[in-house]
C-alpha cells in the first residue's frame, strides 16, 4: 500500500513538473493529416515516431497527428502496419505542418491481416478492452451466405456473445444488447440488424475501421454501460475512381467512390439489396406469390477539404427492411443516420471535430385488407445531437481531450388506430421528450519511460421533459405483479418532469515492463439514460426504446479490469489476458407476463434490479506468414438480482455463457488461393424448463416447483465453417480484379440448439384426455448452408 | 399485443433453415401440489371443482386427482353457502336447482378446500358480459397457407369501461376447441389490457379464433380441410372473468404456446394463482378460481 502511494505522489509531483516543464524551452510543433496514398483515405492509428527521443503519437480517427517537441533537428518516423514506413527529416525551428501520403501502389506490401495497429500497439498502447478489426480481416473470414459481416465477425473476439444465431445484436462483457452505443460515423444506429439478426446494416465496401471498448472506456465516450461499437465509413477514394461489388445469394452489393475535386473532395456511395422474395416467388403459391421479404440499405459519404484548417464530412445511412402478404400485413422498419462533421485544426496543437447528427429509427405494422377491419401502428426514435470534442496536443506526453455533447430525444411508442367493425380508435401513446448532456476531460499522460496514464471523468445530464404526463405508480400486491396507476401529472413542453445527474470517472493505467510486453487497469462507470424493452430471447424489431422517467432509473455501471500483454517473437504473435467484473445497478426486467407494447402505463410493468458480470479473456493472435488467425476465450458470468424474481436471489442472464471459445485460421497456398476457418464454442446458455405439470380449464400447464429462473443450460454450441478464396488472375493492363468466395456454414450439420421448448405434441387431444407433453429442440439453423459469392472491384 | 409479434413472413424465411426435434429430457420432478381448477358460471348447469396433484412434466396421464378434499362455496354478497359434494375422481359437484342460479353481477365469492391439514381460500367476483350479437360464415377463397372452406367470426360489443376481460370458448359440434394456440383471450375487445380501446366490436383475430386451428404436422387436423361444413354445429361462449384470471390464462397460454414464438420466445413463468394457503406453513396450491357471468349462441351452418 505504501509503494502505491509513493508511487501516486510521484505521479502527482510528475504531473506538475510536466505542466511547469512546457515554458522551460522553446517548442514547436510539427502537425498534419496521414493518408493512403493510393486511395486518399485518412489512415486511423498510424504512428509518428521520434527514435532518438523515445517519444511518439500516433494519428487519430480523422488521421490528424501532432507532436509538440523542443526546437532541433529530428528524424521522424512515419509508420502504418502494410505500408512502408517513411522517414523524414524535420528541421523544427517553427511550427510545421507536414500532411503525408503513405504507400501508393508501387509502396503498398502484401497486407497483413488482423488489426491495422503498428506492430506492438496492443503492448505499448495505454487502452485495453479495446477490439480493432479491418475490413482486410473480416472479408477472408467464412461468412453465412457468403456475406461479409461485421457484427458477426465482432462476435469472434473475446467478451463479446450473442443469445443465439438469428439474434439481434450483441453481448459484451455480460451486458445486454442495449448496452451498446453502435456508432456509424458518429450517429448511433438503434437497430442494428437486417432481417432480424442475420445480417448487419454495415456494409462491408463501406467500412474502414470498426473498433469496440469493451472497458476503460475513455471520457470521451457515454450514454451507454457495456460498451461502444465506434464504426467510421471510408471516405471515398480521392485520387481516381473505384467500384467494389458483389453477388451473393441473399443480396447483391455495388459501392463506388471518387473523387470530386482531385484531393479536395471526394464521395462514396453504397448500396446492396436483397432478393430472397424474388428468388423465392415461382416456390410459393397463389396468395403467397404476393409475399414481400426483402432489405436493402443506402451508404453514402462525400466529404470537401476546405483548406489546411477545415474539413467537412457529410455522411448518410438508410436501410430498411419489409415483409408483407400483399394487402393483408406489412412489416417494415429502417434506420436513418446523417451525420454531418466539422474537422478544424485551431493550431498545430488543438484538434477539433464537432458532429451535429440526425437518427430515427421507426418501425411499422399494418393489418388487414379493409378499412372497417385494420390495425395500423407506426412508432420511431428521433434523436439529434451536437457533439464538439477538442484535441490539445500539449506534449508527446500529453494529451488533453474535452468537449460535450447533447442530445434531444423524441420517443413515438405508438402512433396506432384499431377499426373494428367500421369503428375506428385512435390507441396512440403519449410522445416523450428528453434532453441528454455530457461534458468531459481526460488527460492522457506519459511518465517517464513505463507509466502512462489516461484520467478524466464524464458529467452526464438527463431530463424528462414535457410536452406529457408523469404517472405515479403505487405499490405492486406482490413483487411480480403490475404496479397500479395511482396519479397522472400533466407537464408543458421543455418542462423537466425529472432531471438526472452523474458524475462518470474514468481512469487507465499502463505499465510498460519492456518494449514486449505491458499490464493495464482501467475503471469506469458508465451510466445509461434509455433503455430498450425487450423480454423476449432475441430482441424484436417492435422492442420500444424508454427514456429514465420518474420511475425508471438511469442504469449505472462500475467497471475494473487488469490485463497482461505480451508480443512474441518480433510481434508475430500477440498475446493478452484481461480480467474483468463490473457491477451493475438499476437493471430492467419484466413482471411475469409484462404487456410492453402499446402500453401507455409501461412502467408500471417494469422491475428494476442489480446485475453483476466478471470474466477473464484471453486473446492469442498471429499476425505474420502466409499461417495467420486467432484464437479466443472468455470465461465470463452474467447475473441479475431482481425482487419478484427466482425466489429474490441471483439467476444467470439468458446471454450467459461459461466458456466461449473461438478459433479463426487463415492459411494462404498462393498469392491467388487462401483458405479460412472458423471454429466456435460456447456453453449452452440458461433456461427455464418446468417440472411439472397439471391440467385446469382443459389445459395442460407447465409449472416451476420452484419458482426458479434459468435453473438449466441448453446443450454447447459449436460450430465449424471454412472458406476458400480464389482471386482472379492479375493482369496489370486491366483495372478489373475479381475473386470467387466458397463458403460453408456449419460445416459437419450440427443442429445447434438455439432453445428448448416444452409443449403439448401439437394433436389435437379429446375433451377430458391427458396430454402428451414433450421437449423439443429448436435450431435456427439445422443444416450446413453452402454458398457462392462472386466480388469484382476495379 | 404481445401477439403482434407472431409474424408469420419471419417464420417462413426462418423455415428455410430452422428444425425442431423432440429431445430426451430430464423433468426433475420432485413434489406434488395441490392444483385447484374451478371455473364457475351462472348458468343453471352443473358446476364442478376439479382438485388434482402436479405431476411430472412429461408424465401422459391423468393428473392424481384429490378425493378426500371439502370443498365450499360462499356467496359473500348474498351470505348464502353453496355445498359441492365429491362425485368421484377429484370432481366436486353442485348442481343448481331449478330457478337457483350461484349469483348476480357484483356478487363476490369465496372458495375454500380443506385438504389434508391445511386450508386454501379463493376470491372471484362475478363480472358482466356482453351479449353475442351474431354468429356469422362464409366461403373463403385459400389464402395465406389456408385451405378455402367455410370460415366463422362472431360478433359481440365490449362493454363501456375500461379493464373488462374475457374467455373466449367455442364449441364445434358440442367439441370444445381445446387446443392451446385456439384459447381466446380479449382486454377490452383487443388483445391485451393497457391498450386504450373501449367498447368497441372484438377486433377481427378475436373474431376469427373461433376457426379450429390445423397443424401441418398433427394427424387429426389435416391443414387441408377448413374448420367448418355444412351441417356444423358453432357454439360460441363469452366468459366474463376477473383480470386475475385474465393472467392467469394469458401467461398459461404463452407458456403453452412459447415453442411457435422461435427466437422471440418470453421467459418461462408460472401462472400466478389466486388460490392462497391460510396457514403460514401450507404447502402452495396452484390453479384459479374464478366465477363467470356467461353470454352464448348457437348457430348452424347452412
Amino acid at each position: 500500500m505504501k509503494t502505491i502511494l509513493t508511487q501516486l505522489r510521484l505521479v502527482l509531483l510528475a504531473l506538475s513538473l510536466s505542466t511547469l516543464s512546457l515554458h522551460a524551452q522553446e517548442k514547436f510543433s510539427l502537425s498534419g493529416y496521414i493518408s493512403d496514398g493510393e486511395t486518399g483515405e485518412t489512415l486511423i492509428g498510424a504512428t509518428i515516431y521520434v527514435p532518438s527521443l523515445q517519444q511518439g503519437v500516433t494519428s487519430n480517427e480523422y488521421g490528424f497527428y501532432s507532436l509538440t517537441l523542443p526546437a532541433a533537428t529530428y528524424e521522424v518516423e512515419y509508420s502504418y502496419v502494410g505500408f512502408e514506413t517513411i522517414l523524414e527529416t524535420i528541421d523544427l525551428t517553427k511550427n510545421t505542418t507536414l500532411s503525408l501520403e503513405l504507400g501508393g501502389s508501387a509502396q503498398q506490401l502484401e497486407e497483413v491481416v488482423v488489426t491495422s495497429e503498428a506492430a506492438n500497439r496492443n503492448v505499448s498502447d495505454l487502452q485495453m478492452s479495446t477490439n480493432s478489426l479491418d475490413m482486410t480481416t473480416l472479408k477472408k473470414l467464412p461468412a453465412l451466405l457468403g456475406e461479409v459481416e461485421v457484427l458477426r465477425s465482432i462476435q469472434l473476439l473475446p467478451g463479446v456473445s450473442t443469445v443465439g444465431e438469428g439474434a439481434t445484436g450483441f453481448n459484451v462483457r455480460g451486458g445486454s444488447i442495449d448496452q451498446n452505443l453502435v456508432l456509424l460515423d458518429e450517429a448511433p444506429v438503434y437497430n442494428s440488424a437486417h432481417l432480424f439478426g442475420f445480417f448487419s446494416v454495415f456494409n462491408p465496401d463501406a467500412v474502414k475501421d470498426v473498433e469496440l471498448f469493451k472497458g476503460g472506456i475513455p471520457a470521451r465516450y457515454g450514454g451507454r454501460l457495456s460498451s461502444i461499437l465506434d464504426v467510421r465509413m471510408k471516405e471515398g477514394n480521392s485520387k481516381k475512381l473505384a467500384v467494389n461489388g458483389g453477388v451473393g445469394f441473399i443480396f447483391s452489393r455495388l459501392a463506388v467512390e471518387a473523387p470530386i475535386v482531385k484531393d479536395k473532395a471526394s464521395f462514396i456511395v453504397a448500396a446492396r439489396r436483397s432478393y430472397i422474395d424474388v428468388l423465392a416467388k415461382p416456390f410459393l403459391n397463389g396468395d403467397l406469390g404476393e409475399t414481400t421479404l426483402n432489405f436493402y440499405d443506402l451508404t453514402l459519404k462525400t466529404n470537401y477539404k476546405l483548406n489546411d484548417n477545415n474539413q467537412f464530412f457529410l455522411s448518410g445511412y438508410f436501410g430498411r427492411d419489409n415483409f408483407g402478404f400483399g394487402d393483408a400485413a406489412g412489416f417494415n422498419w429502417g434506420n436513418q443516420t446523417t451525420s454531418l462533421r466539422w474537422n478544424h485544426i485551431f493550431s498545430n496543437k488543438l484538434f477539433a471535430n464537432t458532429t451535429l447528427y440526425y437518427s430515427n429509427y421507426d418501425y411499422s405494422i399494418d393489418f388487414g385488407d379493409t378499412a372497417e377491419n385494420a390495425f395500423d401502428w407506426t412508432a420511431k426514435i428521433v434523436n439529434t445531437s451536437i457533439k464538439p470534442r477538442f484535441t490539445y496536443y500539449i506534449t508527446p506526453k500529453n494529451i488533453l481531450r474535452f468537449g460535450g455533447q447533447a442530445i434531444h430525444y423524441r420517443f413515438e411508442p405508438a402512433n396506432a388506430f384499431i377499426s373494428s367493425d367500421g369503428e375506428t380508435q385512435d390507441i396512440s401513446l403519449d410522445e416523450r421528450f428528453a434532453l441528454e448532456g455530457g461534458l468531459y476531460v481526460e488527460n492522457e499522460q506519459t511518465l517517464g519511460k513505463r507509466w502512462q496514464l489516461n484520467y478524466g471523468v464524464r458529467w452526464s445530464y438527463f431530463s424528462f421533459m414535457g410536452k406529457g404526463n408523469a404517472y405515479t405508480f403505487g405499490d405492486a400486491l406482490a413483487p411480480n405483479e403490475g404496479r397500479p396507476l395511482i396519479g397522472i401529472e400533466a407537464f408543458g413542453k421543455g418542462e423537466s418532469i425529472q432531471d438526472f445527474n452523474n458524475f462518470e470517472p474514468r481512469a487507465a493505467i499502463k505499465y510498460q515492463l519492456s518494449p514486449d510486453n505491458s499490464i493495464k487497469a482501467s475503471y469506469n462507470r458508465t451510466a445509461q439514460y434509455i433503455h430498450l424493452l425487450s423480454n423476449t430471447v432475441a430482441s424484436t424489431p417492435v422492442d420500444i426504446w424508454l427514456p429514465s422517467t420518474n420511475n425508471v432509473q438511469p442504469q449505472m455501471a462500475d467497471q475494473f479490469a487488469i490485463g497482461y500483454f505480451q508480443n512474441f517473437k518480433d510481434n508475430t504473435y500477440e498475446t493478452s489476458i484481461e480480467f474483468y467484473y463490473k457491477k451493475m445497478a438499476h437493471q430492467i426486467d419484466y413482471i411475469d407476463g409484462a404487456d410492453l407494447l402499446l402500453n401507455e402505463f409501461v412502467e408500471g410493468q417494469i422491475l428494476e434490479g442489480d446485475g453483476r458480470a466478471y470474466g477473464m479473456e484471453v486473446l492469442v493472435q498471429k499476425n505474420k506468414g502466409t499461417f495467420t488467425g486467432w484464437i479466443s476465450y472468455t470465461l465470463g458470468r452474467s447475473e441479475r438480482l431482481v425482487e419478484g424474481i427466482n425466489n429474490d436471489e441471483w439467476y444467470p442472464n439468458r446471454f450467459d455463457q461459461t466458456h466461449n471459445l473461438s478459433l479463426t485460421t487463415f492459411y494462404e497456398f498462393t498469392k491467388r488461393f487462401s483458405v479460412s476457418a472458423v471454429f466456435v464454442y460456447n456453453t449452452g446458455t440458461p433456461a427455464t424448463f418446468p417440472t411439472s405439470r397439471y391440467t385446469v380449464a382443459g389445459y395442460t400447464i407447465p409449472h416451476v416447483t420452484d419458482g426458479s429462473r434459468n435453473n438449466v443450460r441448453i446443450p454447447s454450441y459449436h460450430r465449424l465453417d471454412l472458406s476458400a478464396t480464389l482471386e482472379g488472375k492479375r493482369n496489370e493492363e486491366r483495372r478489373w480484379q475479381s475473386s470467387w468466395v466458397f463458403s460453408v456454414y456449419n460445416v459437419y450439420n450440427r443442429r445447434n440448439p438455439f432453445a428448448i421448448y416444452f409443449q403439448q405434441a401439437s394433436d389435437r387431444i379429446p375433451v377430458g384426455q391427458p396430454a402428451t407433453t414433450e421437449a423439443v429442440r429448436f435450431s435456427v439453423v439445422g443444416n450446413f448452408i453452402p454458398s457462392i459469392a462472386y466480388n469484382f472491384k476495379f | 399485443m404481445n401477439k403482434l409479434l407472431y409474424i408469420p413472413a419471419f417464420l417462413l424465411l426462418l423455415a428455410s433453415f430452422s428444425c425442431e426435434d423432440v429431445v430426451d429430457i430430464n423433468a426433475n420432478f420432485d413434489k406434488s401440489e395441490l392444483v385447484v381448477d374451478a371455473w364457475l358460471n351462472q348458468l343453471d348447469t352443473t358446476q364442478t371443482v376439479f382438485l388434482s396433484l402436479t405431476q411430472d412434466y412429461f408424465q401422459a396421464s391423468a393428473s392424481p386427482a384429490v378425493t378426500d378434499a371439502t370443498v365450499t362455496l360462499l356467496n359473500d354478497t348474498k351470505g348464502t353457502q353453496i355445498p359441492f359434494t365429491h362425485k368421484g375422481n377429484g370432481a366436486y359437484e353442485w348442481t343448481p336447482q331449478p330457478g337457483e342460479t350461484i349469483g348476480e353481477v357484483g356478487d363476490e365469492f369465496t372458495l375454500s378446500v380443506s385438504y389434508q391439514d391445511w386450508n386454501y381460500q379463493a376470491g372471484s367476483q362475478l363480472n358482466p358480459v356482453p351479449p353475442i350479437d351474431s354468429i356469422v360464415y362464409e366461403v373463403r377463397e385459400e389464402e395465406l397457407g389456408s385451405p378455402a372452406g367455410i370460415y366463422a367470426q362472431f360478433y359481440a360489443r365490449d362493454l363501456p369501461g375500461e379493464g373488462n376481460t374475457y374467455w373466449i370458448k367455442t364449441y364445434k359440434n358440442g367439441m370444445f376447441l381445446n387446443k392451446p394456440s385456439e384459447m381466446n383471450l380479449s382486454a377490452d375487445g383487443t388483445f391485451d389490457l393497457g391498450s386504450g380501446t373501449d367498447a368497441i366490436v372484438f377486433i377481427p383475430p378475436i373474431r376469427e379464433t373461433i376457426n379450429r386451428i390445423a397443424d401441418a404436422d398433427d394427424t387429426e387436423d389435416d391443414d387441408t380441410v377448413p374448420p367448418y361444413a355444412i351441417g356444423d354445429q358453432i357454439r360460441v361462449e363469452i366468459h366474463a372473468i376477473t383480470i386475475p384470471a385474465f393472467r392467469f390464462l394469458g401467461i398459461a397460454r404463452e407458456q403453452m404456446t412459447n415453442g411457435s414464438n422461435g427466437i422471440f420466445a418470453l421467459p418461462v413463468a408460472n401462472s400466478p394463482s389466486n388460490v392462497i394457503g391460510l396457514e403460514a406453513d401450507a404447502p402452495k396450491a396452484l390453479g384459479f378460481f374464478n366465477v363467470a357471468m356467461v353470454s352464448a349462441l348457437e348457430v348452424v351452418v347452412e
